[in-house]
Order: C-alpha cells, then sequence, then structure tokens
C-alpha cells in the first residue's frame, strides 16, 4: 500500500471538471485509490465523493493506493494533481 | 450500460444534461431528457416510449423525474417496469452524476446508489462547509 500527501496547487481546487478528470483516471486502474481530506476518506474513483470533499487550493490532502498497479496509480494521480489537472493555473 | 431518462419541467431534464456534460468533458451516452411543457404534454406517453426503447440497451432504464405528484413524474409512473423500467423523484445535479457513474452495475443497485447521491448533496452551507470549500 502506497501513500503520500499532495497539496492542491490549481486556482479553483478540486472542483467539478478536476473531480471527473481525477476520478476518471483512478478509474482505469485495479488498485483501491482512496483520498482523505480532515479525516473524510472517500474512493477516489467516486465523483460525487471526491467533490464533496470541498478542497480548496491549498488543502494538503493525502493519497492512497492499494493493488497490484499501485505505483503506476500513484504516478498517474500525482501526474494530475501536478499538473493542475491540465487547468494551467 | 444502464439508460437514464430525465421526465421533468421545462427544459430542467436538458439543462441537468448539459451540467454533466459540462463536468464530464463530454455527453454520457444513453442520457436523454423528456422536457415537459404545455405544448407536449398530450403526446408525453408515447415520446416517452419511444425514448425509452432507444435508451435500453438490455440492462434496462433508470428514470429521473423533478416532483412526486407532478405531471411529469405522473407520466413517469406510467412507463415504469419494476426490474426493467425504475423511476425517482427529486432528480438533481448530484443525484444525476452518480447515476452516471455506477450505471454499468444492477439496475437495483443504480436506483439506491442514485437514491443516496441525491439526498447527500442536500446541504445547508454552514460557515465551516464554506471555508472548507473556499480555503478561507
Amino acid at each position: 500500500m502506497l501513500q503520500q500527501d499532495v497539496e492542491i496547487t490549481n486556482k479553483l481546487g478540486l472542483h467539478a471538471r478536476a473531480s471527473a478528470k481525477l476520478t476518471q483516471a483512478a478509474g482505469q486502474f485495479q488498485s483501491a485509490i482512496w483520498i482523505t481530506r480532515n479525516q473524510r476518506r472517500v474512493n477516489a474513483k467516486s465523483i460525487m465523493g471526491v467533490m464533496m470533499l470541498a478542497a480548496a487550493k491549498g488543502s494538503i490532502i493525502r493519497l492512497e493506493a492499494d493493488g497490484t498497479d499501485e505505483n503506476q496509480a500513484m504516478e498517474t494521480m500525482l501526474a494530475l494533481f501536478g499538473d493542475k489537472f491540465g487547468e494551467g493555473e | 450500460m444502464i439508460g437514464i431518462l430525465i421526465v421533468a419541467h421545462g427544459t430542467l431534464g436538458e439543462s441537468l444534461i448539459q451540467c454533466a456534460t459540462h463536468v464530464l468533458g463530454e455527453r454520457p451516452m444513453y442520457l436523454a431528457a423528456l422536457d415537459v411543457t404545455a405544448q407536449t404534454q398530450s403526446n408525453m406517453l408515447e415520446k416517452g416510449r419511444s425514448l425509452l426503447e432507444e435508451l435500453n440497451q438490455g440492462d434496462g432504464v433508470l428514470l429521473l423525474s423533478d416532483v412526486y405528484g407532478a405531471t411529469p413524474c405522473n407520466t413517469m409512473c406510467r412507463l415504469l417496469r419494476p426490474g426493467s423500467v425504475e423511476g425517482i423523484a427529486g432528480v438533481n445535479l448530484p443525484m444525476l452524476m452518480r447515476a452516471i457513474t455506477y450505471r454499468t452495475e444492477s439496475l437495483n443497485s443504480l436506483v439506491s446508489k442514485a437514491v443516496t447521491g441525491g439526498q447527500e448533496g442536500v446541504l445547508y452551507i454552514n460557515s465551516e462547509l464554506c471555508d472548507a470549500t473556499t480555503g478561507c
């Protein structure tokens, strides 16, 4: 099981379209993927769960991946956050 | 994949589909709206049956309506076929998003996921929730 904390750096935070991109990416992996913010832990493959974390810019969330493709899953998730979900700001 | 048909007043159904399309980046397949206006009321049932045929890929169709007791929901009731065409009233965007997410599961499971999604999406936004989402 892998886990890593990551800061949300895009201007709009984990808003609807970003949540959709994240859940679509997470859905490609066999591994279970979880996101935790303020003790609230949700399935990263569930769009409503991710969106309702309401994680604004500057929030720190914890990513967890557990399964046969956990390395690739974690790498893909971190790349999305690092790329600000392709939003440029 | 389970088809989804929104049966609602005015252009609410098509608007909800456009909201989901905006969020997801593409218009989901097998998702349609039966918009109920004063002009369309007379042949709604016929239109509904024809849309059900288009949307049903063999896994059934989930119908979502706005207000129980109102004309769109009454029409929806006449389209239901327990086990293959099921319906929910009180549609909102969280319910639709959740329904789109889980439409490859069984129809029973989809009904339950959509109902909870819709209910959990209704929140009083107190200052704590507001601060959480704005980062203030």
